[in-house]
This record gives structure tokens, sequence and C-alpha cells, in this order.
């Protein structure tokens, strides 16, 4: 039985946005490695690695979340990852560098720093909402509409 | 118990997404190659430029045409055809301190060769700039 509930809602537009995210940047590897690399974080080859291995995590952790089976785990997947974009864009705008936060590959994304952690946040929260609602295990309460 | 189970249970799960997440990757740098393209030391990006802090001597390696319809402001026009005609006026602009960028169209190799010609002169530092005269516009008229 498929509930169209809350968390299921969450889950498909969380869904959406990494998979997005990640076939965007999976698509122009070669740039998002430049847009790691502005962060001067990394090395070259570590920075060469997670921008191949980035994209596709965000995608499989992406389908993750559609998977009854995999959600919790998916949710703790995206909240490690959020949480290192948190810091990564935080550091780089405590050091004044100004840079691309390459958050959607190619896509021209001129947001400012406050506006991308504002943004990463919201996604925590829905995350975190998800790892919640999937741990208590409980039918949720909003429930909208049942199909067999 | 049933929680350390549970536990240990998600994360063989995350890191069953993981390995999966791992194929298409291995898949991608097979493809590019699994070490990074080593980048022209004589290059430099319009973000490397923001963080310079000498002054720039902004060379122009594309056609007389190209230059008229838009450069960038103070630039000098010195390409393969007016090379030697130009040179006097580079000679002229460059001071000890300044840093030469030469820029092209977005893929072409005029800037390289022009910046490599002025170093052979004895002139440091001479850099080519990445993507050429659409990175700077796209940087220097960004929102």
């Amino acid at each position: 039985m498929r509930k169209i509930s809350l968390p299921n809602i969450v889950a498909g537009l969380l869904s959406l946005i990494f998979i997005y995210a990640g076939t965007t940047k999976a698509l122009e590897a070669s740039s998002f490695y430049k847009d790691v690399q502005m962060y001067h974080l990394l090395t070259d080859g570590t920075a060469w690695y997670l921008a191949h291995y980035l994209p596709w995590l965000e995608i499989v952790t992406g389908i993750g979340l559609i998977v009854k089976h995999t959600r919790k785990s998916a949710c703790i997947l995206i909240i490690t990852a959020l949480a290192v974009f948190m810091f990564a864009i935080s550091s780089a705008w405590a050091r004044g560098l100004n840079i691309e936060c390459g958050c959607f590959g190619e896509t021209i994304d001129h947001s400012s720093y406050i506006w991308v952690l504002i943004r990463d946040f919201f996604m925590l929260l829905a995350a975190l909402y998800l790892f919640g609602s999937a741990s208590s295990g409980q039918s949720s309460p909003n429930t909208i509409i049942k199909s067999a | 118990m049933v929680l350390i189970m549970n536990v240990i249970h998600q994360a063989k799960c995350a890191l069953l997404l993981m390995a999966i997440a791992s194929i298409p990757a291995v898949a991608q740098l097979a493809m590019y190659g699994f070490t990074p393209p080593t980048s022209n030391p004589f290059s430099i990006t319009m973000e490397e430029v923001f963080k310079r802090s000498e002054p720039i001597v902004w060379v122009d390696a594309r056609p007389e045409e190209s230059f008229k319809e838009a450069h960038v402001s103070g630039a000098l026009n010195l390409n393969r055809t007016n090379w030697d005609q130009m040179l006097p006026q580079f000679f002229g602009a460059f001071e000890p301190g300044k840093m030469v960028i030469v820029y092209c169209s977005p893929g072409c190799s005029e800037s390289e060769e022009i910046a490599s010609r002025i170093r052979n002169l004895g002139f440091d530092p001479v850099l080519f700039l990445e993507g050429g005269f659409e990175s700077w516009k796209k940087a220097t008229h960004s929102p």
C-alpha cells in the first residue's frame, strides 16, 4: 500500500533536488572539479576523485530516499553531506573567497553564501525530519490520500 | 540490543549506497583518467585574477576587428599580425611590478603564443587567461 503522506512528499522533493544536483555535476565533472578546487580545502588528486564520486553519491542517495528500505540510510548520508557542504561554504566565506558554490554543476548559481547556507539548512531540516519519521516507524498522522 | 542491530543495519545500508555510487564514479574516472589534468603553470583564471593585488597590463591577442568591438578597459591589442608594430606600445605600458595577462577568444591559442613570445623577451610574470575574453565578460558582468 502506497501512502501520499508528508514524509513521502518531503522525500520526493528532496530526492528530486539531489538527483538534479547530482546529474548536472556528473555531466560536467571537469567543471565541478574546478569548483571543488576553488575551495582550497583538498589536494588536486582528492578534489578530482571527489568531483567524480560526489555527483553519483547524490544521485544514488536521491534514489535511496524514495525507496522505503533505504530511506533512513539515505537520510544519514544526506545529513552528513549537507553538514560537510555547509562547513565548506562557511569556510570559503570566512576566508573571503569569491567562488561559485558548484551546488548545481554548470548551472550559473550566483547565490550569495548566506542564501546557499539557508538553502542547505532547510534541506538539512527536511532530511532530519525524514530520518525522525522513518525512525518512529509509525504511520504518519498527515496521511492525505491512501491508495491500494 | 535491537537498537544496536538497527544501527548496524543502517550503517550497512549506507555503505551499500556508497558502494553503488562508486561504480559509475569509477567508470567515469576510467573514461577521463584517474589523475587530475595538470593545469598550465602560465594560465590564470578570472577567480585568481580577482585575488591578485598587483596592477595588470591587459594584452588582447584577438584580431583588430574583435578588439574594436569590445575589449578589457585599457587593454593593448597585440597579436600575431601587428606584433612588430605594437610592441613598442607594450614596452611603454609595462613597468616592473605589473603582471601581464594575455587573452583571446575562448578556445583559441593566440593568447598562449603571445604570452610565450612576451616571456621570451624577458618579461615576468606573463600569463594567459583561461576562458579568454568571455570569461572576463562573465566575471565582470555577473550580478
